[in-house]
């Protein structure tokens, strides 16, 4: 009996540790994809003249998880008589939150984009999509860093961990 | 009872991953944190080690007062 | 009014509604501007919405509603100072302007809006359309009366009927609708009824559109309104020699005082029109109508209501 509460200690730390160490991975790829589609935005405002709605529905079938998700809530939102833009931005934000890797910094730099959104020319829109790719690309610096120095890290300290605890207490 | 194989095997196993937790941590660059989980693996294995010394003394102490009158 | 009612904010759009119950039809214009009542101007008189203020974020609202929250589309119209929207309705745009160079390059804060809206006037054509042929066609037609006058509306109803009618066939219309006013038309698609067998070119320039339209549509009749500078009646020129008929519109109050005017010479000298339409300015909703022949043969007098 002993040996099998043993063991599935070893796996929960093992898999807490493997977990932590994905999710900064997945931060990595995340930021990676929400950079292309503020360059695809960028693209359509610039060179296609359509309305956020119809940008929003073409990038969400042009990314990956959980960013598609994002933008295809933003899709259905709009076709509703929309009062605040920026309601609807922040709500979808909060839930892309919920199920990304994405941390505080990235969260204030989507949302201060978000402002941004619709409200200039395309010259001015473009300048604005630019701060955000820029803002972001510095986030996916640190996150590289991140997910270099620790991924391993993570992993090896969950095995090693549950072992510490299993020898501790038996 | 002090040279008990699991209590043996007990020290042994925590004074490895304690060096293996060292070394990983070490790696990252996060050495006080090694530093610390070193030294807390050694007060373990100290209050190990002293718990089974007061039984051994415990019974040094009942063998000497048989023995002594 | 559905159209207009939704780019309004919730607490303007019930004001207007409750203020408007029963004289929807004879509300003209509905004018918004930046921390000031809201204007109503109806047709004889203008009232004002006292309780209710324009905000800031009220103005941010209604151009996000006329752009679908995007902005970025809508640069060729902040330039011009006006945004069509579906059903026709114009809303005109004021506030502060960048310029470049001396031109204007962009409508930065938009503080006052206009919202005109715009009433389909139909069948005012069919009682004289008769007149305004000769041999079996239909002939260069010239159209002038001052501003207000309702020489566009006229105009377009020339294009629907032309487009349309029965009596002598349907014919082939191209319409240039330089500022959106005849056709009215969004993303395109004319707002206004313009007549089966019509082509729109909006917001085209009238020289290059003139050309553009009879090389790729073929018409039998251009519409063009509001004719006036020399290079306008050098595209026309070119058309007529191309064969295609030309009806169109012009600012003035007289056949004589448009003889005087030197970018409209070379049109009298050629004797390009066969026929004079003179709107009169009337009290507001009448059409004042006289229709001259070349050789200043008075045709017929009309009065309609609108």
């Amino acid at each position: 009996m002993k040996w099998i509460g043993a063991l599935i200690l070893i796996c929960t730390t093992t898999w807490i540790g493997f977990d932590m160490s994905n999710r900064l991975g997945d931060r990595t790829k995340q930021i990676r994809q929400f950079i292309l589609s503020l360059q695809m935005i960028e693209a359509e405002v610039v060179y296609s003249q359509l309305t956020l709605q119809d940008i929003f529905h073409t990038v969400s079938n042009k990314t990956a998880y959980p960013i598609n998700e994002f933008y295809r809530q933003m899709t259905h939102k709009l076709s509703d008589v929309v009062t605040d833009f920026l309601d609807v931005w922040d709500e979808a934000l909060n839930r892309l939150m919920k199920v990304s890797a994405l941390k505080k910094n990235e969260q204030e730099i989507i949302k201060q984009f978000g402002r941004s959104l619709g409200q200039h020319s395309s010259l001015q829109q473009q300048k604005h999509i630019a701060l955000a790719i820029h803002h972001l690309e510095r986030e996916l610096d640190e996150a590289l860093e991140q997910r270099d120095k620790y991924e391993k890290m993570m992993r090896s300290l969950g095995v090693l961990i549950g072992i510490f605890i299993v020898l501790i207490l038996f | 009872m002090l040279l008990d194989a699991t209590i043996l095997f007990q020290i042994a196993g925590i004074g490895i991953i304690t060096a293996l937790i060292h070394t990983v941590l070490k790696q990252v660059g996060k050495e006080d944190i090694a530093q610390f989980v070193s030294l807390v693996g050694f007060i373990i294995v100290l209050v190990i080690v002293i718990h089974h010394l007061a039984d051994l003394f415990q019974q040094i102490k009942s063998v000497f007062l048989l023995k002594g009158f | 009014m559905n159209e207009i009612l939704r780019i309004l904010p919730e607490k303007i759009k019930q004001a207007v509604e409750l203020h408007c119950a029963s004289k929807w039809g004879e509300l003209e214009e509905i004018r918004l501007r930046l921390n000031q009542p809201v204007e109503l101007n109806f047709h004889h008189n203008i009232e004002w919405l006292e309780s209710i203020e324009f905000s800031v974020k009220d103005s941010i609202y209604v151009l996000n509603q006329l752009s679908n929250h995007s902005l970025y589309r809508l640069e060729d119209e902040l330039r011009e100072g006006y945004i069509t929207i579906s059903g026709g309705h114009r809303v005109g745009l004021a506030g502060e302007v960048t310029t470049l160079e001396g031109k204007i390059k962009h409508l930065q804060y938009i503080t006052f809006f206009n919202i005109r809206i715009a009433r389909e006037v139909e069948q005012i054509a069919t009682p004289f359309i008769h007149l305004l042929r000769e041999n079996g066609s239909y002939v260069n037609t010239l159209i002038i009366g001052p501003p207000q006058t309702g020489k566009t509306t006229l105009l377009r109803d020339l294009a629907r009927v032309i487009s349309d009618n029965n009596s002598y066939g349907p014919q082939k219309v191209g319409i240039i609708d330089e500022r959106s006013e005849i056709a009215a038309s969004v993303n395109g698609i004319p707002q206004h009824n313009v007549g089966l067998r019509t082509d729109v070119l909006d917001a085209c320039p009238k020289v290059a559109g003139m050309m553009m339209m009879i090389r790729s549509m073929s018409p039998d009749i251009l519409i063009v309104d509001e004719i006036g500078k020399q290079e306008d009646v050098d595209a026309m020129m070119e058309a007529v020699f191309a064969g295609v008929n030309i009806i169109c519109t012009v600012h003035g109050s007289s056949i004589e005082e448009l003889q005087k005017r030197p970018s409209m010479t070379s049109l009298f000298d050629y004797q390009v029109f066969k026929r004079f339409i003179i709107l009169q300015k009337d009290e507001k909703n009448y059409f004042n109508i006289e229709i001259f022949s070349s050789d200043n043969k008075k045709l017929t007098n009309l009065v309609k209501e609108r």
